[in-house]
């Protein structure tokens, strides 16, 4: 079920209605059922995984919680961390590492032929198997204690909000949450739907129209000029933020219509000075999981520099495999590393300091730059393969005319981009469900219409799911 | 108080928007949406004006054989024998009886519709063709048209509030249907659903003379039973609920109603697979016969009309035939048309044949040059020709002499709209004609003066020489040497 699907908008206020209507001490029935619903109208057996995946962690937190000391809790770990990550790879990663040791074999003079699986990626595995994952750890740290009630823990791995693409939040700030017996209140209300109308309006209207062009010119890139090309990088920066961010957004506004406040994923990451910014503005969720879960482990700053250094390419190499299986994401990761590298060594050779003083007009070439090298590495995220990405990078220099011919890009779309652009820097510093507060009610009922009436008559009509479901 | 008028001033709000909203997008943006997301409507709207007898079908009326030296469609045949009436067409390549439906409930009320040709095609009843990946891109051109404010059909669309599914989910369903829906034989027969068939005709092979496996014949052999054996059932199946509203909206619209039941190949249903599979086509034959005429249609009984030899596809069964085959068909309509113009039906033999040719440049009906067909502007539908610097021709009519009646060999009248942005424009109506390799015979006309940025309709009557005979092929089209884009739509031409 999609967030921009008329059953979502069917179920979610059915899931509200009865969630106030009930006693606290039931709603966790309610919000199971329709969390594994909602994961469920995918395919049914996906609930299955998500089974799996609870009981394994809810039983060995379990036991690891029994357990005095970290030594004897460490099978457990092992085991949930096996059965986790093993499923993963097993759905996501296996086919990648048959046709990589094929290949690989096939070079050294061994003819051996491991088999592809062809397994349907499960919807959201990645975001939910981190997510049990952080609580096992921590468990295991003993920085958490388990969970003794099987339905809210339950609850916790399957919450359909953030269910399928994030944020991926730590049971420390989710788990109370849930359990809290929210009052109904009229301001959580018109936030969480702000929010929803906010992240339908740049999914459905920004990313979605966008996405046709990004996708003509990646389906066919040969037959556009250079501006074309250009245009079809711009627009897939944004495309991709407006459809990640909006979701996120949708998420968290859902989540807010139940009083559970869920983790900002997005805070303006393309205004960000340098890559280490960008990384703390982009995907929050996913960054700081990787710094608490793998960056501090490693040994994080507080090392020589070389293994300071090998801890960020571990980290971005990672992150880049996280997102999926295939070679342009190891690139992206390694790139994205790379940068951030330079940018630190550069800055410690010409001593320059981080700025992280509030917004000016002096940091919009660092801004500008920042923007262009991700929008760079986006490339390697969008092609199918690495040779497609070079292919694209190239395109641009090569003799293909500057006017563009072929692209039609209707008026709309570019204003409908430039309204994103601004709400961007315009929510720099605030947060999107408090913004409009100060509004007179007029402006602002003015604005919630001009939303409902761009998703609905402007949205694109083809099927766009959100990128990041395929993680 | 103050208190209950911020809620009343909100709740007023709420109310009063979708209304006006509503009436906002109908002012402003709803027919740029049908344009851009109902194709059925723009082929309704590209559709004559004058238009009396309109055949509704699908890709079996145009697709052409290679072999065919008169790539006529059926409708074109037909037109052919009625040469006083306006016989035009609504084409759509894998549409069937709900498109149908909806297409003609856009038919308005002042149409010249008198008569209705309705292609029936049996295989649109079986779950693969029920369930094709190309059923969302359909459903979806058909979500602006339904019975709803316009406002919350666009809803609809924006939220996927249609039958929407991806090619994988759309497999599910054929293998469920194939798997669950049970086969009525009138006797005891080894197969009960058509997984199971298909397995077992699969296991079993289809046999060389010599006695090996032919592997491809096989494969033939198993899409026919999984495009055909299914069993119709009356009370519950959607093609005939779907027909049936057909047949009451022509009630209501006062329409003659013809079903054309095409042609199936049969002949290689049976040597390929045998008596079990004919059997359920002859049922499911004849369900449609006596249940449509009892209703009152008169239908034209194609079934066994095209003979295997005159099935283009051989790899896959399919309602695309031949020259041969699609006169044949053509020719059984043409004779359940004489109902209704008993004194306009015009026999003819082998070798004459229609004399208009109507092109909307929607694409559907395959002229030369189809590379210049833009969706920029249009007269009528979606899209119009553009002939500009790198592709100056517009698309272009050609014909062999010999197609045409004798009677026509006198003039040539086209017929067809102009649009140009700026003015002045550099283009010419051209006709060529030509025998064998000569150096063609060419007549130019310049596009008379017309106003910038709006709809020009121009006429022109070329007069073809006394020599021109049954060796002849000529072309029409439209020729544009200036640097402004030329945009043509609706040509008409027509000889006499």
């Amino acid at each position: 079920m999609l967030f921009n699907s008329i059953q979502f908008v069917l179920f979610l206020p059915f899931i509200i209605f009865f969630y106030y209507l009930l006693p606290a001490k039931y709603r966790w029935i309610l919000l199971l059922a329709g969390s594994y619903f909602f994961y469920m109208s995918w395919r049914a057996e996906y609930g299955l995984l998500l089974l799996f995946s609870t009981l394994t962690d809810y039983f060995c937190a379990l036991r690891m919680d029994a357990l005095p000391t970290r030594k004897a809790r460490l099978p457990y770990l092992i085991f949930s961390l096996l059965s986790n990550l093993g499923l993963l790879f097993l759905f996501k990663y296996f086919d990648f590492f048959s046709e990589n040791t094929n290949i690989l074999l096939s070079h050294l003079g061994f003819e051996v032929h491991l088999p592809l699986l062809s397994l349907l990626l499960p919807v959201g595995i990645s975001f939910y198997t981190f997510q049990t994952l952080s609580y096992s750890i921590d468990v295991y740290l003993g920085t958490q204690k388990a969970e003794r009630h099987l339905g809210y823990f339950a609850l916790y791995v399957s919450y359909f909000p953030q269910l399928v693409a994030g944020p991926i939040e730590r049971f420390s700030s989710l788990n109370p949450q849930l359990q809290s017996p929210h009052r109904f209140r009229y301001k959580n209300l018109a936030h969480g739907l702000r929010l929803i109308l906010f992240g339908l309006f740049i999914k459905m209207v920004v990313a979605d129209n966008l996405s046709v062009f990004v996708d003509k010119v990646y389906a066919n890139p040969d037959v556009y000029t250079s501006s074309d090309i250009l245009i079809s990088w711009l627009f897939y920066s944004f495309q991709i933020y407006a459809d990640f961010y909006g979701y996120s957004l949708v998420a968290l506004g859902s989540a807010l219509l139940m009083g559970v406040r869920l983790m900002d994923n997005f805070r303006s990451p393309y205004l960000a000075r340098s890559m280490a910014e960008f990384w703390q503005r982009w995907h929050i969720s996913l960054s700081t999981w990787f710094r608490d879960y793998v960056y501090y482990p490693l040994g994080g700053n507080r090392s020589s520099r070389l293994r300071w250094m090998l801890n960020i390419m571990v980290v971005f190499v990672l992150s880049g495999i996280w997102h999926g299986a295939n070679q342009t994401f190891v690139v992206w990761g390694v790139s994205l590393g790379v940068i951030y590298l330079a940018e630190k060594q550069l800055g410690r050779l010409l001593h320059i300091q981080s700025d992280r003083g509030p917004f000016r007009l002096l940091h919009v070439p660092a801004m500008l730059k920042t923007f262009v090298l991700v929008t760079l590495t986006w490339v390697f995220f969008r092609s199918p393969h690495i040779g497609a990405a070079w292919h694209m990078l190239a395109l641009p220099f090569s003799e293909r005319g500057i006017i563009s011919e072929q692209l039609h890009i209707p008026l709309t779309v570019w204003l409908f981009l430039a309204l994103f652009i601004l709400s961007d820097i315009f929510l720099y510093t605030k947060r999107p469900d408090t913004w409009l507060d100060k509004w007179p009610l007029l402006l602002r009922w003015s604005t919630y219409s001009l939303l409902v009436f761009a998703i609905i008559v402007f949205s694109g009509v083809e099927d766009f799911p959100f990128i990041y479901f395929q993680f | 108080m103050k208190k209950y008028r911020k809620y009343l001033i909100r709740m007023l709000f709420i109310i009063s928007m979708p209304f006006l909203m509503n009436y906002v997008y109908v002012q402003f943006f709803f027919e740029e949406d049908l344009r851009k997301n109902s194709d059925i409507l723009q082929l309704v709207k590209a559709l004559p004006a004058q238009t009396e007898i309109l055949y509704v079908g699908e890709s079996s009326n145009i697709t052409p054989d290679k072999r065919d030296t008169n790539q006529s469609s059926i409708s074109e045949f037909i037109a052919g024998y009625y040469p006083q009436r306006n016989v035009y067409d609504i084409t759509k390549p894998a549409a069937h009886a709900e498109v149908y439906r909806v297409l003609l409930e856009q038919l308005p009320e002042t149409s010249a519709v008198k008569t209705l040709v309705l292609t029936v095609n049996l295989r649109s009843f079986g779950a693969d063709w029920r369930y094709s990946k190309l059923e969302t891109a359909l459903q979806k051109s058909m979500v602006l048209l339904r019975n709803n404010p316009p406002l919350y059909n666009r809803f609809l669309l924006a939220f996927k509030g249609y039958d929407i599914k991806d090619e994988k989910q759309r497999q599910r369903q054929v293998l469920y249907a194939w798997k669950h829906e049970k086969l009525v034989f009138g006797y005891e027969a080894p197969y009960k659903n058509v997984k199971g068939w298909d397995r077992e005709l699969f296991k079993k092979g289809v046999k060389n003379t010599d006695g090996t496996r032919n592997d491809s014949l096989t494969e033939l052999a198993c899409h026919f039973v999984k495009n055909f054996a299914f069993s119709i059932d009356t009370l519950t199946h959607p093609r005939i609920q779907d027909l049936d509203n057909i047949v009451a909206l022509a009630r209501r619209r006062g329409w003659n109603l013809v079903f054309n039941l095409l042609s199936e190949n049969t002949e290689r249903a049976g040597t390929l697979v045998g008596k079990d599979l004919l059997y359920l086509i002859e049922e499911n034959r004849k369900l449609l016969v006596s249940y449509y005429e009892r209703k009152g249609v008169r239908l034209v009984d194609n079934m066994y009309t095209v003979q295997d030899a005159d099935f283009s596809d051989r790899a896959w069964p399919t309602e695309h035939y031949t020259e041969r085959g699609r006169r044949a068909v053509a020719y059984k309509v043409a004779q359940a048309l004489r109902t209704y113009y008993p004194a306009d039906y015009v026999p003819y033999e082998k070798g004459s044949g229609r004399t208009r040719f109507f092109n909307n440049c929607e694409g559907v009906i395959r002229w030369q040059n189809m590379e210049s067909i833009s969706s920029e502007y249009a007269f009528s539908g979606a899209y119009a020709s553009v002939a500009k610097p790198g592709n100056p021709n517009s698309i272009t009519f050609s014909a062999n002499a010999f197609n045409l009646p004798a009677y026509a060999h006198n003039f040539c009248d086209v017929e067809l709209y102009w649009y140009a942005p700026t003015l002045p424009v550099q283009a010419r109506l051209v006709m060529e004609m030509y025998i064998g390799a000569n150096a063609p015979l060419r007549l130019e006309v310049p596009l008379s003066a017309g106003t910038a940025a709006s709809w020009n309709r121009y006429r022109h009557t070329f007069g073809l020489p006394a020599s021109f005979g049954q060796a002849w092929k000529l072309n029409v089209f439209v020729h544009n040497t200036g640097n402004t884009p030329l945009f043509t739509d609706d040509i008409s031409v027509s000889f006499r």
